[in-house]
């Protein structure tokens, strides 16, 4: 190669290299910015692909943290708490309430538009945000639509249904983008319905694919149920996305559901291109009591009592931590990380046992946890430095009932919580044993962020924003936010500057450390 | 669209009869609303356990009597609380008041009615009726909360103890 061709290709390199972030920019979240999220950029609900929300940002220290102030706040002048995790992309948060979504500069907190759709049908329990596919944004609607924008403007792509809100089903969750395809679950707890992961085109809005996750309703002495409540991970080496189902219905009588119930609270392995179940674990089987396995599945790459493996780990709402190989669905610990009363045991294979004696009854049984469960719809987080399982979790006790007069269609039975507190918990995900635990008073839906600078964000039941040392749980900072916290903390760099977001009520907090005027 | 030869009246009655179907559908079809709603506690359900047999929980097993009387906090009880209510408040009353003990570096100690409480502040009702704060950090504190022996109870109740215990309560009038 002679020098002047050397030095073309030389500086032709630098000019692609200098050129890169602006392409990626332009193109919104590509599947190279989902896969590989840039420092300043949170493309999908978790971040990125494995669920563990951890971030490589390291500004904002244990040494710092305590000096933390307000860069700016979005009011969304709404009643409906935020719920949803907000995505950064290009500079630009979209986050959402039902019905609401909202993009915002991310650099100030001032608004670039809001979507509003009219008032739907379905229940408005909450909404956990959007998902993005280069330049188009995907929202579920209340009433089982999804809707496609533009993310320049917010105005509407196309809008196809996912379900039947006349039957009772509902949407809430953040939809997941994987490759070419919208992957989106349903909710519902009412009527006996069929649960089901559904794939839509992303440029049309064509069904793909769908997965149902138990048999039609009316099917002999089979369930219903396992709704697909949220957002799932995804291993693009494996190319399988890992999904939670719901609990079977009716929900609190099994006695026209005999056996496990399957696919009902389980962690579900499927082809994202096609839909065919890869493996399934079942963490609750024949569940009696309202305990959706939909909680967070962590994909975790690391030793393993010394093997190398490929791992799945979910702190579920039954109160069991679970790690299993996720190549291929075997159980490698499953372990309680709070009062729990309602098995026999555990089976060679990993399932809990549900004890009979335990089941709704005519004159109650008292259940630990209760139905809200040992931690809920809200994100752990892996600390990948500590090794650490950290999640807000919910120690409980409730009473369960159900009477033949409740009759075998949707909730079939009440149960009524009669005690309960808030701790966050950091687990060893080699034991299962609790390494510290921080007291938040009452239960909190705080999610957990963690960082490699070795700070844990999150909230306790009071309204407090906190920043804990990850290594021993000790508060390093807080704030008061005035209304109750039902979200999970992000984090992204925007101009060599560490953002943290966190939100309360219907107003989103950016924080970072002091900058000169 | 053809004309309506209908009376005022007829329009009307019309109009409300959709209107009505539309409540019906917003409100009766799928979800909470809809037949598949949680269902309610009958006092009848709650009357399995033994009177005898809750008593020699309460004064034995249960540790209940190291707090309570049935002649004296607890007379009356079942003409206050009844059915799902009663049982509600004898495993937890979550509504009990918790006693502050809080002592300034000043030293003097104030005590009053805790009236708020979380990581970093602590706040009670004084005897003057005044609310009164505190960064805990500046202070030594302590919280009386008798109640929590309940939650002690929780692992060692069988369900036919929490049955039982009812049945006893219920004598309590």
């Amino acid at each position: 190669m002679n020098l002047r061709r050397h030095a073309f290709l030389t500086v032709v390199s630098a000019l692609i290299a200098l050129a890169i972030p602006d392409i990626l920019r332009a193109q919104g979240a590509n599947e190279q910015v989902l896969l590989h999220p840039p420092a300043d950029s949170w493309p999908g609900y978790h971040g990125d692909y494995s669920g563990r929300r951890h971030s490589s940002l390291n500004q904002i220290t244990p040494q710092n943290v305590a000096t933390l102030g307000l860069a700016w706040a979005f009011q969304t002048d709404q009643s409906a708490p935020l719920k949803s995790s907000p995505l950064l992309v290009d500079g630009i948060l979209y986050f959402t309430v039902p019905e609401n979504v909202w993009a915002v500069d991310a650099r100030s907190g001032h608004q670039i538009w809001h979507y509003n759709s009219a008032p739907s049908q379905g229940e408005h329990i909450g909404n956990r945000g959007v998902a993005m596919y280069k330049g188009s944004l995907f929202f579920l609607l209340p009433d089982a639509h999804l809707v496609s924008l533009n993310a320049n403007n917010g105005t509407v792509r196309w809008k196809v249904d996912v379900a039947d809100v006349g039957k009772g089903y509902w949407t809430s969750m953040a939809p997941l983008v994987v490759g070419k395809h919208v992957l989106v679950g349903v909710s519902g707890d009412f009527d006996n319905l069929t649960g089901y992961i559904r794939s839509f085109d992303p440029e049309t809005g064509a069904t793909q694919w769908q997965w149902n996750s138990t048999p039609p309703a009316g099917t002999p002495n089979q369930t219903t149920g396992g709704m697909t409540w949220m957002t799932g991970t995804y291993d693009p080496d494996l190319n399988l996305v890992y999904w939670g189902t719901g609990n079977p219905t009716p929900v609190l009588n099994g006695s026209t559901r005999p056996g496990d119930d399957l696919y009902t609270c389980s962690i579900v392995a499927l082809n994202p291109d096609t839909g065919k179940l890869a493996w399934a674990f079942q963490v609750s089987p024949h569940d009696t009591h309202d305990w959706d396995a939909v909680e967070t599945p962590v994909l975790v790459d690391g030793d393993f009592h010394g093997e190398p493996k490929k791992m799945l780990m979910q702190t579920s709402r039954n109160g069991y931590f679970f790690v299993l190989d996720r190549t291929n669905g075997k159980s490698l610990l499953t372990v309680p990380y709070g009062p729990v009363n309602w098995t026999l045991g555990v089976d060679p294979q990993g399932h809990p046992i549900p004890n009979p004696a335990k089941e709704p009854a005519p004159d109650g049984r008292l259940i630990a946890p209760d139905e809200g469960g040992m931690t809920n719809f809200r994100s752990p987080s892996f600390d990948t430095k500590n090794g650490l399982f950290i999640v807000n979790a919910h120690p409980s006790w409730s009473v369960y009932f159900a009477k033949p007069a409740d009759g075998v269609y949707g909730w079939a039975g009440a149960d009524y919580g009669v005690w309960g507190k808030g701790v966050i918990q950091a687990i060893d995900y080699q034991t299962g044993k609790t390494r510290w635990s921080h007291e938040i008073g009452p239960e909190s839906g705080a999610g957990v962020l963690t960082t490699d600078s070795g700070l844990t964000f999150t909230g306790d039941g009071r309204s407090n924003f906190l920043a804990l040392d990850s290594s021993n749980g000790k508060t390093l900072w807080h704030a008061g936010s005035g209304s109750r916290i039902v979200s999970s903390p992000i984090t992204y760099e925007l101009d060599g500057r560490q953002y943290l977001l966190t939100s309360s009520g219907g107003v989103l907090f950016a924080w970072a450390l002091p900058q000169a005027q | 669209m053809p004309p309506f030869d209908r009376s005022d009246q007829q329009i009307s009655s019309l109009a409300a009869f959709i209107h009505t179907q539309q409540n019906i559908a917003l409100t009766g079809a799928g979800g909470r609303g809809g037949v598949g709603g949680r269902k309610g506690v009958d006092p009848s359900d709650l009357q399995t356990g033994n009177v005898e047999a809750g008593k020699k929980f309460f004064e034995g097993g249960g540790g209940c009597i190291a707090c309570h009387s049935p002649t004296g906090d607890l007379a009356g009880l079942a003409s206050r609380y009844s059915g799902l209510q009663l049982e509600e408040q004898m495993l937890y009353p979550r509504h009990a008041k918790s006693k502050a003990s809080v002592t300034p570096a000043s030293g003097q100690t104030i005590t009053g009615t805790l009236a708020y409480m979380d990581e970093f502040t602590v706040g009670l009702i004084d005897s003057t009726g005044m609310y009164r704060s505190w960064q805990t950090r500046d202070v030594q504190y302590k919280i009386d909360a008798p109640q929590n022996a309940h939650v002690e109870l929780f692992p060692k109740y069988k369900d036919e103890d929490i049955h039982n215990l009812m049945a006893y309560l219920q004598t309590l009038r």
